[in-house]
């Protein structure tokens, strides 16, 4: 009978836990499919979406605010975001901030393919019961994207993408690359 | 949260092709440098490297052994050396 219980931490753990998190979320993107009029993604943005999910709901919590407050006497600005992130990567992640929505809270997922100078804007509708009214809204954008590989640069990718907000009618995510 | 308490996630609209925003970040605009700086800074080493390599100038040897891997070129000839005799000091 097991009346034990030991803490690990280290990357060997955090590999197994991120694995199997992933195969939930696979399974997740598969019942996605499943709906017989999603417009659901195909698989071949599997392993990109797989990318997002996995760090979208992860966040620095209380160990943030403690390293925020060791390197505030040091450095400032982003330098402390960089410093931070050595220590504690994308943080903890909470898979139920991406296995599904609620009634407080909608993850959405865009996709596409963009070729070099190309972009995509998401728009994004506000649900009309939020609309005129003032309040505490939030939201995380996570953006991950594949490229083909540049084996002879240290860098080693041939594109980069990144994300702006569009103010319009609507909010809308606008991918470059 | 049970599964049954999880609503699916959603899913966006096609994306509409947009142009390209302004990146951030990046590096900072190449500024190459003057044949004279370079040599400033690399003839030293480029000096150094032709005094290693005068020093241990080639041998031609027709087995390994006794060599350091670091100091070797090893050429594989397509056919015996004996009956084609074209290889010149001056090429």
């Amino acid at each position: 009978m097991l009346d034990k219980t030991l803490w690990f931490r280290g990357t060997s753990n955090a590999t197994a836990l991120a694995t199997r998190f992933g195969a939930r979320l696979f399974e997740m993107l598969g019942s996605l499919r499943a709906k017989p009029d999603a417009p659901a993604p195909s698989p071949r943005y599997d392993t990109v979406l797989l990318k997002a999910l996995l760090i979208h709901g992860a966040a620095w919590a209380e160990a943030g605010d403690r390293l925020r407050g060791i390197f505030k006497q040091e450095v400032g600005g982003r330098k402390i975001k960089e410093f931070i992130g050595r220590f504690l990567g994308y943080g903890l992640v909470d898979p139920e901030r991406v296995l599904g929505c609620t009634e407080r809270r909608a993850t959405l997922l865009g996709f596409g393919t963009l070729t070099n100078g190309e972009a995509h804007a998401f728009a994004l509708p506000l649900p009309s019961d939020l609309s005129g009214k003032s309040g505490l809204r939030r939201l995380t954008v996570t953006l991950a994207w594949l490229t083909p590989v540049a084996a002879h640069q240290q860098r080693y990718r041939k594109a980069q993408s990144c994300t702006s907000l569009l103010r319009q009618s609507h909010y809308a995510t606008k991918l470059s690359r | 949260m049970n599964n049954a308490d999880r609503l699916p996630l959603l899913l966006f609209q096609e994306p509409v092709p947009t142009p390209k925003a302004r990146g951030f970040g990046g590096g900072s605009k190449f500024n190459p440098r003057s044949s004279e700086e370079v040599a400033g800074y690399l003839g030293p080493k480029l000096t150094r490297l032709e005094q290693v390599l005068e020093a241990e100038r080639i041998r031609v040897q027709a087995t390994g052994t006794g060599i350091e891997p670091e100091m070797a070129l090893v050429i594989e000839l397509a056919t015996d050396v004996g009956q084609d005799p074209v290889v010149s000091r001056d090429q």
